[in-house]
């Protein structure tokens, strides 16, 4: 069955690039900002899980860059 | 139709919300992404199938905001949003790996997975004694991971890399917020963390 496209395979893997590359972007810049406005001291269990929330945010933001980089081609 | 109305969420006010809402219809309407998406996967379109979870994905971001100009925010439609979150990421996970555009082992461990935490956020409402949702940063952030892994199968990006990378991801959230759900004590009504968006939350 042929594949019906709706654009060149070059442009789709750019938008899959920049919408993956470049949210990964901005968010890791988003929580890693986060997270290091987040007060250290204390036990309180709020802020506990936010800055969970925050790392783990990070870790997503930097796995959709290695993929993107993967992607094309960069490592 | 009889409408079945609510308080709204809107702070102080005591405000009756129709179910019957822009908000709602906004997400409602997600469901009808599933079966242009079936059609697409089915006959090897990965562009359209690209191109139609991202509609499903933006349609998700569209609600709080309706909710938010419409000004009918309620728990019903937190309920409903979440409840269309999980069938439709679940449907189209299960899409993909039904296809073979995405390994089969980690789809079931992203849907057990999600699975485990609606249960156990049964037992925190109970724990609770009353509807309340337990706000999860992380989870918040793996739900929107969810959402892309669809579209990474349907666009052939790094499919391998993508799904396996979660399953771990996921397995850590999960016991982080089972152990804050099942073992901390729960907030009082005045210091839940009940900020999750309206309409447009998941987690």
């Amino acid at each position: 069955m042929t594949e019906s496209t709706l654009m060149p395979d070059s442009v789709f893997r750019f938008l899959l690039s920049f919408l993956t590359g470049g949210l990964s972007g901005v968010w890791l810049i988003h929580d890693f900002v986060m997270l290091l406005r987040l007060p250290r001291a204390g036990r309180d269990l709020r802020l506990g899980d936010r800055r969970f929330g925050y790392v783990v945010g990070v870790v997503i933001a930097t796995i959709g860059l290695v993929g993107t980089a993967r992607f094309n081609g960069l490592l | 139709m009889a409408a079945t109305a609510e308080p709204a969420r809107t702070g102080e006010r005591s405000r009756v919300v129709s179910r019957w809402n822009p908000a709602n219809a906004v997400t409602a309407s997600r469901f009808l992404c599933l079966p242009p998406l079936w059609w697409a996967v089915a006959h090897g379109h990965h562009q359209y199938a690209t191109l139609i979870i991202l509609l499903c994905g933006v349609l998700d971001k569209l609600d709080g905001l309706v909710a938010r100009i419409f000004d009918c925010r309620s728990a019903f439609g937190e309920l409903f949003d979440a409840i269309t979150d999980g069938l439709c990421y679940g449907f189209g996970l299960i899409l993909v790996a039904a296809y073979g555009w995405a390994p089969a082992v980690p789809v079931g461990f992203v849907i057990g997975l999600g699975l485990l935490n609606t249960a156990l956020r049964g037992v925190y409402i109970r724990r609770a004694g009353r509807a309340v949702n337990y706000k999860s940063y992380a989870m918040e952030r793996i739900v929107a991971y969810t959402g892309y892994l669809i579209g990474f199968a349907t666009g052939g990006m790094e499919v391998s890399l993508f799904y396996w990378a979660y399953v771990p991801l996921m397995i850590v959230i999960v016991l982080h917020d089972a152990k804050r759900m099942l073992i901390d004590p729960v907030p009082g009504l005045g210091g839940l963390p009940s900020a999750r968006g309206t309409a447009g939350a998941a987690g």
